[in-house]
């Protein structure tokens, strides 16, 4: 006795084109001219779907039950419609303040750099983020990088987490620190821009923003995102364009 | 020897084209009326519908599910009392949901099973045995109902199943094929290869009409 899941995936099975099945399957009446020995099988089907026998209609008293109580049971569909899908964050307002606190914090690190490297803070903190971030100290000591000795090239600005993307921040030539570094801190769209130890006139350390392909890097020098123009220049991708990459300790 | 009949009321289901139900099993052209009466909470507008309804049902459950043939049943009236109100639809559409609804707890009852340790069978009640009828049977003037159910439960079980949605339940190729999830060609395949068994089994059997 066949008791076994149905299969549910069609094998793709040809039709078939016998003429005399179709017409049982499909005919008003037993067609004629057909084989003789589906006679007996056309009997078979018309066994079943003879009239109702008696045992075939002893649940009815049961049914009928289930019928009159219909209305105290539950509809499962109409509950489903009535669910809801329950938020993770169900209060909005903690998603608000957790984006508020996010966006405050990102800003406060961007506007204390900025600060950093436009020199406006006070002499412990300028001398504290000269140490940190290598902003300009505040004895106007100029904003550290990487080194002339090509550590530069390796340096945290090329190799950092930010100077391995694709933009070209690769240790193998492009950090080379120079003197006439681009650093306006403005990696060009392939973030190859070369590293420079020396802030240049133009490097206000303005943020700016990068569209560097480079992993973003977190060291300060590589220019927070916007290429710093500590001429550390690798500028790549450190930041992302927002200029909001968050400065890294130094090696 | 010649169907009476009733079996000539029984080849109305059979046309693919165009259904046309089955005689005295089939509600007709009064189906929307009956339906709307059995959802506004005429119980006899309901029993008529079961009365219709449950012999093929249980019919199809028996070769689908044998010995939880009326469990599948009584589920699945329970399921269709819930959800009478909302249905919409002729009356293919009602046998269709009728009958999805039967396939699913048969399913149900069939995986359950699988999980369950199976029991000895001298445990289980002689009448809900399977048993394939005997050539007696078989060459009476015209074959039981019972068994005509226990020749096809015989069958590989997609050929019984597509035998039985397209002969009792009196659906369509394209609505079986939907229901059992195969094409409507492995479908017709399907059906056609078990009405040549149970010719195969009928001519060993010896019967001849």
């Amino acid at each position: 006795m066949p008791n076994l899941p149905w299969p549910t995936r069609s094998r793709g099975e040809p039709v078939t084109g016998d003429p005399s099945l179709a017409g049982l399957l499909a005919w008003a009446e037993f067609p004629a001219g057909s084989e003789p020995e589906l006679k007996p099988v056309a009997e078979v089907l018309a066994a079943l779907t003879a009239g109702p026998s008696g045992d075939e209609l002893a649940g009815e008293a049961a049914a009928l039950a289930a019928y009159r109580n219909r209305g105290s049971v539950p509809r499962p569909a109409t509950r489903a419609r009535r669910r809801r899908r329950r938020p993770l964050f169900p209060f909005p307002s903690v998603r608000v303040a957790a984006t508020v606190a996010a966006a405050a914090a990102v800003l406060s690190v961007s506007a204390f750099a900025t600060a950093a490297y436009t020199q406006v803070l006070p002499a412990p903190v300028q001398r504290l983020a000269h140490a940190i971030i290598g902003a300009p100290g505040a004895g106007g000591e100029p904003a550290t990088g990487p080194s002339p000795a090509g550590s530069g090239a390796t340096g945290r600005g090329a190799t950092g987490p930010g100077g391995t993307g694709p933009a070209g921040g690769t240790p193998t030539g492009r950090a080379q620190p120079s003197p006439t570094s681009h650093a306006t801190g403005q990696p060009t769209p392939q973030g190859s821009a070369e590293p420079s130890t020396e802030p240049t006139p133009s490097d206000s350390g303005t943020p700016t923003t990068t569209k560097s392909k480079g992993k973003p890097s977190t060291h300060p020098t590589n220019g927070n995102g916007n290429g710093g123009g500590n001429g550390n220049g690798n500028g790549n991708g450190n930041g992302n364009k927002n200029g909001d990459s968050t400065p890294t300790p130094q090696p | 020897m010649v169907p009476g009949p009733g079996s000539r009321r029984a080849w109305h289901l059979l046309r693919d084209d165009e259904w046309r139900g089955r005689g005295d099993n089939v509600i007709g052209d009064g189906f929307a009326e009956v339906l709307a009466a059995a959802q506004e909470g005429s119980e006899a507008a309901f029993s008529r519908l079961w009365r219709d309804g449950n012999p093929p049902l249980l019919r199809y459950a028996r070769v689908v599910a044998s010995e939880a043939a009326e469990d599948v049943a009584a589920e699945t009236w329970l399921q269709v009392v819930r959800g009478l109100a909302d249905f919409r639809g002729d009356e293919r559409a009602w046998r269709a949901w009728l009958f999805t609804t039967a396939r699913r707890r048969a399913i149900d009852h069939a995986r359950r099973r699988s999980r369950r340790p199976a029991g000895p069978l001298d445990e289980v009640p002689p009448g809900l045995l399977p048993s394939a009828p005997d050539a007696a049977d078989l060459a009476i003037e015209r074959i039981s109902t019972r068994s005509a159910v226990a020749l096809l439960a015989g069958l590989p079980a997609i050929q019984a199943e597509v035998i039985m949605l397209r002969v009792v339940a009196g659906l369509d190729t394209e609505t079986v094929a939907q229901l059992v999830g195969r094409s409507p060609g492995a479908v017709r395949v399907a059906a056609h290869r078990g009405l040549r068994r149970l010719a195969g089994i009928l001519a060993e059997a010896g019967v001849t009409l």
